[in-house]
């Protein structure tokens, strides 16, 4: 479903120490399409994770509306990528898997097979059995990636889930969030302070400034999208909003 | 000391009893500790509460030296079987209450968002996620824990016990028997260092999956 799919209103956040209180957002509005992948980009502390665990309900807020608007009927499903430790080190890959399945649905009996498959597609099948220290950050973020769309989620937020990749591994990583995105379609938000990635990834580009300045930009460049003029001249678009 | 002597006394019931008792009353002592001071400080944890009311109380009773327990546990409890083994409950209790205690409030952000994006309830908030995050640290205060409590026995068994591996060492050092006193004192560091031992051999591997030294 296209269309409007969430949207924030006036949304105020504070942090508040003992003696000091730090304003992360002002009456800040935003919509995101449904179906689409939003970049939020920003310089570190503007906002962009505390905003992405707001949407995901595990942070509170000082004021405001978040109203998913296309999921009538359904039940209201997020999952979130981190920047790290996605996984639980006390479980094996195998595990990590199962507790995803079993969280979401208590009651499901043929998850060995669902994870067998989902293994099967990461190509880690026969390190099932290995705990996260025992994989590569690569592996751990590939199973994260796809551990968080498991369950077909209404919303996919990524919370900077490439920042500690190496250029390779960021690279396949982008290949493989896209693929599934065109296999699946889903409403995704990915926080990143990497002009590049933004451009790669999204249909559009929310920025987010220190001052609470914000600005939303569609991306219309078309895919796959190769450092070309056109790129380039976006980049420096970006930039400049961006500084 | 002749190696005689030191066999036979080895081999003797008397040394092997109090040993038994000594043994009974710490992993009696220790069992209650380790699963109250758990209880304990996951009901902190998870109440503002209870940890506004309860944490200073605590923080009071910790700092008391375990000797300076034995006059009240004398008074609290009559028969000695019992004062002994609230000693050693002691022992063990604070040092890995505290242990506890913090490692749950230490608990890396992301874990938690990972119980909260999946929406579990608090039981399986504390048995899916919190305590096995913090099982490295619970090792560590096992770790500490069986030491204060052996500690502490020996001392209660030395000041008022009638039997157990203390009141052997200290009834033979009254009695002027230096051999039976230093078989005593052996023996208290080998058992000891088993309790040791065998908590750091399973924690080993617990270390490794965490990336921990």
């Amino acid at each position: 479903m296209l269309g409007k799919g969430l949207e924030i209103h006036n949304l105020n956040k504070k942090y508040k120490s003992n003696k000091t209180q730090k304003l992360i957002f002002n009456n800040l509005n935003i919509e995101f399409e449904s179906n689409k992948i939003h970049c939020i980009l920003g310089k570190s502390g503007c906002g962009k994770s505390t905003l992405l665990r707001i949407i995901a309900g595990i942070e509170k807020y000082d004021d405001g509306n978040i109203i998913f608007n296309d999921t009538k009927g359904e039940k209201l499903f997020i999952s979130m990528v981190l920047q790290d430790n996605n996984l639980l080190p006390w479980l094996t890959v195998y595990n990590n898997i199962k507790f995803v399945l079993k969280s979401v649905n208590k009651n499901i009996k043929n998850y060995n097979q669902t994870i067998m498959d989902f293994l099967k597609k990461v190509d880690l099948t026969e390190y099932k059995d290995y705990y996260p220290y025992q994989l590569s950050v690569g592996m751990k973020q590939r199973i994260s990636l796809l551990k968080a769309l498991i369950n077909n989620p209404n919303y996919v937020l990524l919370d900077e889930p490439f920042s500690a990749l190496d250029y390779i591994t960021r690279e396949e990583m982008h290949d493989l969030f896209l693929k599934e995105y065109n296999n699946k379609k889903f409403t995704s938000i990915i926080s990143t302070h990497s002009i590049d990635e933004a451009i790669k990834l999204s249909d559009y580009i929310h920025i987010i400034g220190k001052d609470g300045k914000y600005k939303k930009i569609k991306n219309t460049l078309k895919k796959p999208r190769d450092k070309d003029s056109d790129y380039i001249t976006f980049f420096e678009y970006i930039k400049s909003e961006y500084m | 000391m002749s190696i005689n002597i030191l066999i036979d006394e080895i081999l003797s019931i008397e040394l092997f009893s109090n040993i038994i008792v000594s043994l009974k009353n710490v992993c009696l002592g220790f069992i209650i500790a380790f699963f109250l001071a758990m209880l304990i400080a996951i009901l902190l944890n998870e109440s503002k509460l209870l940890n506004y009311i309860f944490y200073p109380i605590l923080e009071l009773l910790r700092p008391i030296p375990n000797a300076g327990w034995v006059p009240i546990a004398i008074i609290m409890f009559n028969a000695l079987q019992e004062s002994i083994l609230f000693i050693t409950f002691i022992g063990a209790f604070f040092p890995m209450f505290i242990n506890i205690y913090r490692a749950l409030d230490n608990i890396p952000n992301n874990y938690l968002i990972i119980g909260k994006l999946y929406k579990l309830n608090t039981i399986d908030k504390i048995f899916k996620i919190k305590i096995p995050a913090i099982i490295p640290h619970i090792y560590t205060a096992m770790m500490v824990g069986v030491s204060g409590s052996w500690l502490s026995l020996i001392m209660a068994e030395m000041i008022s016990g009638k039997s157990g591996l203390g009141y052997y060492t200290w009834k033979n050092y009254t009695l002027l028997n230096y051999e039976k006193l230093f078989i005593g004192v052996i023996f208290m560091g080998i058992i000891g260092a088993l309790f040791s031992g065998v908590i750091s051999f399973f924690s080993r591997k617990v270390k490794k999956i965490y990336s921990l030294r």
